[in-house]
């Protein structure tokens, strides 16, 4: 149940009164245990003239009613529908048994009505103070009844069994019922003193705590959105969730995110939450119609008590039918450029602080941010897929022109005989021109893999047919050169989600250098998953590469004089190529080499199992379409 | 069939192209025709009645060989088809050839021994199975 902060100072908070029933119950274990050994073993050897059968009954009933407490302390509160009121019947019940106990031992003059001076401490310690001091004349007023039993000044009765020992003290039973009602009154006020004073420092401690936890969210929040600014291009998801975390820091019944336009006439809903599909669709906001609207984007925070009686609003009558009532806007504003406004509503008249106009500044802020993001992301998205589609188009264009010569050059033969000069001078023209072919493919490959990433992940690509396809004519050309090709691969049932081609290229461009630079021995690759990543390693035993050029093979265009040497055509941009694709799908790829021995290149790539055999896609890539040749030229 | 020569219908939009295929297709003993665009090539198709054609997939727009060829299948057409592609041409990556009924597609440049068996292989089974229906019918 909360309370507010009058309340905490005059009562103990719910959790606090609990524990101290709590503790409550275990004095009173000691108080019953006290009274029956007492009256049962250590008084009866002093031979006063005391009931202590009775005492000793008193002190079995303290303890049969502390273990009913004890046992069923919460069913009391439920039935009670109160903690209070059950403590009320605890202390009602204490009060009965320090009563009798006083009754039994003397009335007035027994050493047990100081036991009174407890209890007032520990009511005021459970209760409100005005119930102290009720229940403070309630003992002021027992002592003057208990009194009544045995002193002759305030009236007459049975004889108390201790008057006999306490008699020929100089204290009148009057005096000392004075000095005990003062000593009541003294320690009921000292204690419930106290009390309000822990109790004043327990709600300014609940205050900080709230105030920390208030703080703490707002952080939380803030660092939430700051994660999803930097990481998501998506500025709806971005601006629906600051629209979110607004209306929640604000304590707000809804909010929305305005963008302008380029124009900078109209307002445009760019994220919302807590608003109607209706009212959100209400149409555009015109600045100049807006007077709200035009102050926030003149930089200043505007806040307004009530939308449907504003004449600054534009919409009052959709507002009212919404629920809207006061509202908070401020500008959001990246490089000293506006880009639209955040406007928190609430559902009932309310004025915002300092600290909570503050808060709406840093999320417009932030959603200015995301905004300036996510536009920057939109317009490199259309210069790239300008790029690739001039990649392509030029490719094709550059192609078409050098097939059609090769296609003349390989026809010649066709249009009668050819003389052996002339068959020399074909062969050194084809060679350029699959020279250019080569360099025009790793150009189109090199832009390809230096695309943008992909907005949506791609579907992961079974590695065993997109390394199958890379392998494609590999074998061949090893035996055309007399080389040992050896395949160790064993991939079945792991996917990369990439794009299909990029890790076929991956695997071509690897496996074309081991054989081009390799004239005797072995090729080799060898290809695993461990660890959800795929291990595979090229390795042949061909030139190598000198531990100078190591670090450069990487680099676009690079070349090192051994491989120019070798009389093999490259373009220097395979490997290149092969890095960029590499990183691109977050994976590594490292190389070492012996000039002479061979070289071995080894790529890691983050691998997924696949979850069932594919039914479509891959199988059909593997039937149609047919290419008839596979030479790449 | 044209005096017991086989008829082939080259449709590509670059000449230089269509020259090479002439001269390796005739020099084969095959009666060629040539068309530059696929309004030439279905006029060809109606006059010349080719047993196979070859088909440029990229030509004067971009998907001009890919229309081409399925508006002929629509109409009925079953002549065997093959086509012509510059390896990355991104149409050739997209499509699915195999579904429009093409046996084949070869890649530029040119690889004329090729491009003459496998012509030769595909006009021998049709021929084959011309001869097959003749005897059944017969």
């Amino acid at each position: 149940m909360a309370q507010t902060a009058d309340e905490a100072v005059r009562l103990p908070f719910d959790r606090e009164l609990r524990e101290r029933v709590g503790w409550l119950v275990r004095l009173r274990w000691l108080a019953g245990l006290g009274l029956v050994a007492g009256s049962g073993f250590g008084l009866p050897l002093l031979d006063l003239p005391v009931p202590y059968p009775l005492l000793t009954v008193v002190g079995f009933a303290v303890l049969g009613y502390n273990e009913l407490l004890f046992l069923f302390g919460d069913r009391l509160v439920e039935t009670l529908r109160s903690q209070r009121r059950a403590v009320h019947v605890q202390i009602a019940l204490d009060w009965l048994a320090l009563a009798a106990t006083i009754a039994l031992t003397g009335g007035i003059r027994s050493p047990f009505t100081v036991g009174f001076v407890f209890h007032l401490i520990v009511g005021a310690l459970l209760l409100s103070g005005p119930t102290c001091y009720l229940l403070t004349a309630g003992a002021v007023a027992l002592t003057a009844t208990l009194g009544r039993f045995t002193s002759p000044v305030v009236g007459g009765g049975p004889t108390d069994p201790l008057v006999a020992v306490l008699e020929g003290s100089s204290a009148s039973v009057l005096d000392l019922w004075l000095a005990l009602s003062f000593l009541f009154v003294v320690t009921t006020y000292l204690a419930t003193s106290i009390t309000t004073q822990l109790r004043q420092k327990e709600v300014e401690l609940a205050e900080s705590e709230q105030s920390l936890d208030r703080a703490y969210h707002r952080m939380e929040a803030l660092h939430e959105i700051g994660q999803v600014v930097n990481s998501s291009l998506d500025l709806e998801e971005v601006l629906g969730l600051i629209a979110e975390h607004a209306t929640g820091l604000l304590q707000g019944k809804a909010s929305a995110i305005r963008l302008l336009d380029r124009r900078g006439r109209t307002l445009v809903v760019g994220g919302s939450y807590g608003l109607s599909q209706h009212y959100v669709g209400k149409g555009p906001v015109e600045v100049g119609r807006s007077g709200v609207d035009a102050e926030a984007l003149e930089g200043k925070v505007v806040e307004v008590r009530d939308v449907a009686s504003d004449a600054r609003f534009q919409y009052p009558e959709e507002a009212r039918r919404e629920g809207l009532c006061s509202m908070l806007c401020c500008p959001m504003r990246a490089k000293d450029r506006t880009l639209g406004v955040i406007r928190v509503y609430t559902g009932e008249p309310r004025e915002f602080g300092d600290e909570e106009q503050q808060l709406l500044r840093n999320l417009a802020n932030l959603g200015a941010v995301a905004i300036q993001n996510a536009r920057t992301y939109g317009e490199l998205q259309t210069l790239d897929s300008e790029r690739v589609w001039f990649a392509r188009t030029t490719h094709h264009q550059l192609r078409s022109p050098l097939a059609a010569v090769q296609s003349a050059l390989d026809a010649l033969p066709y249009a009668g005989l050819v003389n052996d000069a002339q068959r020399d001078l074909l062969g050194r023209a084809r060679r350029r021109i699959q020279d250019a072919f080569d360099l025009i493919r790793d150009l189109l490959d090199l832009a390809s893999a230096q695309r943008l990433d992909d907005r949506e992940p791609p579907e992961p690509q079974r590695l065993d047919l997109a390394l199958a396809r890379a392998l494609a004519a590999i074998g061949e050309r090893c035996k055309a050169k007399g080389l040992a090709f050896d395949l160790d691969m064993n991939l079945e049932g792991w996917r990369i989600p990439a794009q299909s081609a990029d890790l076929e290229r991956i695997f071509a461009n690897l496996l074309d250098n081991a054989v081009k630079y390799t004239s005797a021995g072995r090729v080799g690759l060898t290809a695993s998953v461990r660890d959800g990543w795929l291990d595979a390693v090229v390795e042949d035993s061909g030139m190598g590469i000198e531990p100078a050029d190591l670090d450069r093979v990487f680099d676009s265009f690079f070349r090192s004089a051994a491989a120019k040497a070798s009389g093999e055509i490259g373009t220097g941009l395979g490997l290149s190529i092969v890095g960029q694709l590499v990183e691109r799908l977050g994976g590594t790829v490292a190389i070492d080499s012996v000039p002479g021995r061979g070289t071995r290149v080894t790529v890691r790539l983050p691998a997924v199992a696949a979850l069932a055999q594919p039914p479509g896609p891959d199988a059909d890539a593997t039937q149609a379409p047919t290419p008839v040749t596979q030479s790449s030229a | 069939m044209r005096d017991g020569k086989h008829v082939i219908l080259c449709v590509d939009d670059d000449q230089d192209i269509l020259a090479s295929l002439r001269l390796v297709l005739e020099s084969a003993g095959y009666e060629v025709v040539t068309a530059a665009t696929a309004d030439e090539g279905r006029a060809a198709l109606q006059a010349a009645r080719p047993d196979l054609l070859v088909v440029d997939l990229m030509m004067e727009q971009v998907d001009a060989g890919l229309s081409f060829v399925s508006s002929l299948r629509e109409a009925g057409v079953t002549t065997p088809v093959f086509f012509l592609s510059s390896a990355g041409d991104y149409l050739y990556e997209m499509a699915d050839v195999g579904r429009l009924g093409a046996d084949g597609v070869f890649q530029k440049p040119l690889s004329p021994d090729l491009l003459l068996s496998v012509i030769a292989g595909r006009l021998g089974q049709t021929a084959a199975a011309a001869t097959g229906r003749a005897v059944t019918s017969g």
